[in-house]
């Protein structure tokens, strides 16, 4: 993949996230006002930008190539595996991500079609 | 009226020991410092022998006691002081705030889905998430919402969406002054903190898990739905090594007690991750020897014959890694005395069992111990559930590791008593006995 296809697909999954709910809630909160300690905000909001464009990463890849294992989407997103599992775990928490069989000694994992 | 009873957490054997009680027309206040009952039964994938799915056996109970008439449940709550007047206890309650009003709550769960905080769930032994307003598991009870306000980031989010109102940030931790006629302790026990030993690599390397956590991985309602991986690249274990009698140790390193369960958790875990991956490779390395009677000899027997769980007498010495994935498990055989490497893909530690919350309990009520700090009944040859102090019972690993099985026994004992002793005060301050005064 050339440099400006990484950067082409970076860029939608950046923009895919922030269409999500969770994202815009959180720079929501930035015009919110007193209550939301600062700091804490700061700490917070970063992590969940990093993790939300992360994850329509990998939401992006399963999109386009159909159910993948962490592996694969950890090779083709960059990100270690264990950072790919923590994210799968969480979407598949919220119904975003489930279990669609088994490949080379690892499941695979698809996009639930809205 | 007629007298109350307490019962002091809400796991299997306390549920147990509360309905029983409850039966009997006996108000009993149950007591859970967690904000649901359920105890570490509903953390359990399967229970051993039968391989029941724990939650189809615990979920029907803990809903019973929701509903039960005379048991007044208080969740996320802790004693604060017991004193002893005369032939009764004054207890001291503090409810912790939930800063969700348990009586407007419907556990619809909408909070959660809008809250924007994502953290480790500690009731999945943090493979899981949970949002800051959270239920542990989903069949929680009482099915309601609590915020954890040290991640809540004050958002407000999941007060605007709630229907009911019910979040309510402004609330305050709150004293209960109750007074019961018995007491039951069943406070049951944590796993014993395996990361004071850096041997075997918690912590460290990402594919040594507990055995709580490979429980959690083989729930069908856990982080994974079911899924056993490995948590470092998400493959399916093939060759997975079970270190044993991981728990407090004497100076000369033997152990300071059997926990009396791991043998048979392990075993139970290999056959559990044999039915799931057929091809899974399962050694089980144990220093001593195996936990025997209750059909025990039977059990290994199976796992050995229909799956294929290889038993080796070694002492686990080390386990490192091997490559960014794999651990090496070093041992030394326990009858030849030779070292041992073995690779394995995932290692489970079976962790020993401690008991929880004893000591500000047994300093309270002056109650007394034993080996490991577990509360000691004081005629262990008959009567396993009466104390030192006259009417206060024990129910559960509170008072010494065991199964469920027993658990539930114990439970149902402690409550015999402790009606006994609830039927006796109530003859005693009965308005019949006054009125003759």
């Amino acid at each position: 993949m050339s440099e400006k296809k990484k950067l082409a697909k970076k860029t939608d999954a950046a923009i895919e996230a922030f269409k999500t709910e969770r994202l815009r809630w959180v720079l929501g909160i930035s015009q919110r006002g007193p209550k939301v300690d600062e700091q804490k905000y700061k700490t917070v909001s970063s992590k969940i930008m990093k993790d939300e464009i992360e994850r329509q990463m990998i939401v992006g890849e399963i999109k386009e190539k159909g159910p993948r294992t962490i592996k694969e989407l950890s090779e083709a997103t960059k990100l270690n595996s264990k950072e790919v599992l923590r994210h799968i775990i969480a979407l598949r928490k919220i119904g975003t991500v489930s279990e669609a069989g088994e490949k080379e000694g690892g499941y695979l994992y698809s996009v639930a079609s809205k | 009226m007629k007298p109350a009873g307490l019962v002091i957490g809400a796991g299997i054997a306390g549920i147990h020991a509360a309905l029983d009680l409850a039966a009997q027309g006996f108000t009993v206040y149950l007591v859970e410092e967690n904000p649901s009952i359920g105890g570490r039964v509903a953390q359990l994938s399967k229970t051993f022998p039968e391989l029941d799915c724990a939650a189809c056996t615990l979920t029907p109970k803990m809903l019973e006691v929701d509903k039960h008439p005379n048991i007044k449940l208080l969740t996320y709550s802790e004693i604060k002081d017991i004193r002893r007047v005369k032939q009764t206890f004054n207890v001291t309650i503090l409810r912790k705030p939930r800063f969700v009003d348990e009586s407007k709550c419907t556990g619809c769960g909408v909070c959660a889905q809008h809250c924007p905080i994502e953290v480790a769930n500690d009731f999945d032994e943090r493979i899981g998430v949970r949002n800051a307003i959270y239920i542990p598991f989903p069949n929680a009870v009482p099915l309601v919402y609590t915020i954890d306000r040290e991640h809540c980031l004050r958002c407000d989010l999941c007060q605007n969406v709630c229907a009911n109102k019910a979040v309510n940030l402004q609330q305050r931790a709150e004293n209960v002054s109750i007074e019961v006629g018995a007491i039951i302790i069943a406070t049951g026990y944590d796993p014993y903190d395996v990361q004071k030993h850096e041997e075997y690599g918690l912590g460290k390397h990402d594919n040594v898990i507990t055995g709580l956590a490979l429980e959690r991985l083989l729930t069908l309602s856990g982080p994974t739905g079911g899924h056993v991986l490995r948590l470092s690249d998400g493959k399916i274990p093939r060759k997975v090594a079970f270190i044993q009698c991981i728990g407090p140790k004497n100076k000369d390193s033997n152990n300071l007690y059997c926990s009396k369960v791991c043998c048979m958790y392990a075993t139970k875990l290999a056959e559990l991750l044999k039915e799931q991956i057929p091809e899974v490779d399962s050694t089980i390395y144990y220093p001593e020897s195996l936990v025997t009677g209750n059909g025990s000899d039977d059990f290994y027997r199976e796992a050995k014959s229909k799956f294929g769980v290889k038993y080796l007498k070694a002492r686990v010495k080390e386990v490192a890694q091997k490559s960014p994935h794999n651990l090496l498990v070093r041992a030394v055989n326990a009858e030849s005395g030779t070292m041992i490497e073995d690779e394995a893909d995932m290692v489970v530690l079976s962790t020993g069992v401690v008991p929880a919350l004893s000591e500000d309990l047994g300093t309270m009520l002056s109650l007394k111990t034993g080996v490991g700090g577990f509360f000691v009944s004081t005629k262990p040859e008959t009567d396993t559930v009466a104390t030192n102090v006259e009417g206060v019972f024990l129910a559960g690993v509170a008072a010494g590791p065991k199964a469920i099985a027993e658990s539930v026994q114990q439970a149902h004992a402690a409550a015999f008593a402790a009606a006994d002793v609830l039927k006796k005060l109530d003859k005693a301050t009965s308005p019949s006995v006054r009125s003759s005064r």
